[in-house]
């Protein structure tokens, strides 16, 4: 121990020596470290939010089963259900229009999209609805596809279908919570091979969102039964009951997508 | 040393070590991000962000933790403990900008305060795996918070070094929650068990340099001395290196410095953060400590004016060829004759 | 029940930051100078980096203030 260190003397060559290729050696540990972390890391969806890139949609505004905008493009509908800024359903946007009568609108909003699905962020509040007219003609008919019982998990849309990434499992669960609290309509996803590959709309018996019932049996693996409707492009389901069947859905451990 | 405060005390060396601070912070985040374009383009950049934070804090919280074992089992560590605060507090500032963003993307914009949310949007307390986790990392950051806020040489002083000791050893209680808050969250959401390895590791790490270091000190503090007449017996004087000290355990460590052909013997713990005075050396006339620099002078314990420390000093003797000292102290800074070995050949 | 439990625990939480921020104004202007004569003449970046720790330590601080 002939070498002393003295840090305001500062350090000998040979301390100073045995110092860097202690901190060269802990910059490659953290090198490899990082390394493995961004091989193993779980794959990122390719969902999209249009983040600052907002676009004008022309539509019919349907209150059921979720709010949303029905736009046509030639003999096609698409279901485009709506989502507020942050956490948020529409329903602060949409204030004047909601239980209100039919309209058709013209909204401005931030694009959600993933697995073919759309969604329209309001991002500006009530400044997104660009015109509304009232309509008398019915904006929508669903059709009945009859009782079933489904086995999935209970997501918010909002975040799985673009804003983040990953939009589920435990990290996420905390976030899918607030969002279904604030409105944003739950979606049960179905899992096929560790792939998210259908996606159904909860209501209760009224149409309505059953948000209280359903946060803590979020992120969950649950079994519903009910009536399933199709609505153009989006299925939904009436919850007549729900039984949890793993608090750890396997997806949590071992998913993709 | 004390003489006037200024805010950050920098110097040749420390200005080096935070160089060496910054540049790794810069590596890491640059490489971080390379990564992820190349293999994961598709990643958002908030989760990213909080990704790299939270990893980058989770290694700087190892590498704080491992410096003092390293420092005690071999001094050739000592350059890595001198400026650690300024690493522990890059450390939290780190840990701030994930929690921040963690708060923000999960919490915030919602139908609650984001502050309740992190503790009432998910609510299985009594489950192990859901529980929830983010609870543990705001009580760590916490912590974290409370240890920067009061590293200034300022807060060791006014509080007291009990108080300031006490505070900076919650940082073991940060460890055991953030290493909760990573096996409950974050590693449950990825499929490989190899997080799981690198997380053991650094745990096992932590503990068993922890354990070996600790170990180490017991050997020297069972070390039974020979005790005369209330005098404890050292060693001959020729045992002792020049400019070094010999470190003796009776109810308080005495420090028996060998200078110049003189002995001294003073307190073995320095004023400054209680480090050991007896590991260090003789720079210029002055007992210098190894951690920090801090000085005194053999004679009396007192730190060369203008600063103000004051160690305490013993009485020393020899006796039959062998070097005693008398472990009752003669009082912080108080005057005793250095003993002349040259009277005993 | 949790939720009564967090309340209170934000509520103190709060209540401690704001009265550790009234206390650090005046701990920065005079009791820092009361408490450590070092602190005189020190210049203004040294206060502000002791204040954080005066908000977050103010119970310490004034316990050992009121002692002096």
């Amino acid at each position: 121990m002939s070498d002393f260190y003295v840090g305001w003397s500062g350090a000998s060559d040979s301390s100073r020596r045995f110092t860097s290729r202690f901190y060269y050696s802990f910059l490659v540990l953290m090198f490899v470290i990082l390394s493995l972390f961004v091989w193993l890391e779980r794959p990122f969806s390719t969902a999209t939010f249009a983040y600052g890139d907002q676009v004008e949609l022309e539509g019919y505004l349907l209150e059921e089963p979720v709010i949303a905008l029905r736009i046509q493009d030639g003999d096609n509908f698409e279901i485009l259900p709506l989502v507020g800024y942050g956490k948020m359903g529409p329903h602060a946007a949409l204030e004047n229009l909601l239980g209100a009568g039919n309209y058709h609108v013209k909204l401005r909003g931030t694009l959600i999209s993933h697995k073919g699905k759309r969604f329209l962020e309001l991002t500006d509040g009530k400044a997104a609805v660009l015109t509304s007219t009232t309509s008398n003609e019915m904006s929508h008919d669903p059709t009945a596809i009859g009782a079933m019982e489904i086995t999935g998990e209970i997501m918010d849309p909002k975040c799985f279908f673009g804003v983040m990434k990953p939009g589920y499992g435990k990290v996420h669960r905390s976030c899918a919570i607030r969002c279904i609290s604030g409105q944003i309509p739950p979606v049960l996803a179905i899992r096929e091979n560790n792939e998210f590959v259908d996606f159904y709309f909860l209501t209760n018996m009224e149409g309505m969102i059953p948000k209280e019932d359903l946060l803590r049996y979020v992120g969950k693996e649950i079994t519903i039964s009910g009536d399933a409707f199709k609505i153009d492009n989006w299925k939904s389901v009436r919850l007549e009951s729900l039984e949890m069947i793993s608090a750890i859905p396997e997806i949590a451990i071992c998913g993709r997508t | 040393m004390s003489v006037g405060y200024t805010s950050i005390l920098w110097n040749a060396e420390k200005k080096r070590y935070d160089r060496g601070i910054l540049i790794f912070v810069l590596v890491y985040l640059v490489a971080f991000y390379a990564l992820h374009a190349i293999l994961h383009p598709n990643a958002t950049f908030e989760t990213l962000l909080i990704r790299a934070f939270g990893i980058l804090a989770f290694f700087f919280l190892h590498v704080i933790l491992v410096i003092g074992p390293l420092t005690r089992l071999n001094a050739a560590f000592l350059p890595l403990l001198y400026n650690r605060r300024h690493l522990g507090v890059s450390m939290f500032f780190i840990a701030l900008i994930h929690g921040a963003f963690s708060i923000q993307q999960f919490h915030n914009l919602g139908d609650m305060n984001p502050m309740r949310s992190i503790f009432l949007s998910n609510m299985e307390y009594l489950s192990l795996n859901q529980f929830p986790f983010q609870t543990l990392g705001f009580f760590a950051l916490i912590i974290l918070g409370l240890m920067a806020v009061s590293s200034h040489d300022f807060w060791l002083k006014n509080l007291g070094p009990m108080v300031w000791k006490s505070l900076h050893m919650l940082v073991y209680v940060a460890y055991a929650l953030i290493i909760l808050h990573v096996v409950l969250g974050a590693i449950q959401n990825e499929k490989s068990l190899t997080f799981f390895a690198i997380v053991l590791g650094g745990f096992t790490s932590v503990t068993l340099l922890h354990l070996v270091a600790g170990r180490m000190e017991k050997r020297v503090d069972e070390e039974k001395p020979i005790v005369d007449n209330g005098f404890v017996m050292v060693c001959r004087p020729r045992e002792l290196e020049e400019n070094r000290a010999k470190i003796i355990r009776w109810g308080e460590r005495i420090a028996v410095f060998k200078y110049d052909g003189k002995l001294s013997a003073v307190s073995n713990v320095c004023k400054h953060q209680g480090g050991p005075l007896g590991e260090g050396k003789i720079v210029d006339g002055c007992i210098t400590c190894p951690w920090h620099g801090y000085q005194y002078l053999p004679g009396n314990g007192q730190s060369p004016p203008p600063f103000n420390e004051k160690v305490a000093t013993y009485e020393l003797k020899i006796q039959d060829g062998y070097v005693w000292v008398n472990p009752e102290s003669k009082g912080e800074g108080v005057e005793v004759e250095p003993l002349n070995l040259k009277d005993y050949e | 029940m949790i939720e009564v439990a967090v309340d209170i625990l934000l509520l103190l939480m709060g209540t401690y930051l704001v009265l550790g921020f009234l206390f650090s104004f005046y701990f920065i202007l005079k009791g820092a100078s009361k408490m450590d004569e070092d602190v005189e003449g020190s210049p203004w970046h040294f206060k502000l980096i002791i204040w954080p720790g005066a908000v977050l330590l103010w119970v310490v601080l004034l316990r050992k203030l009121i002692r002096k």
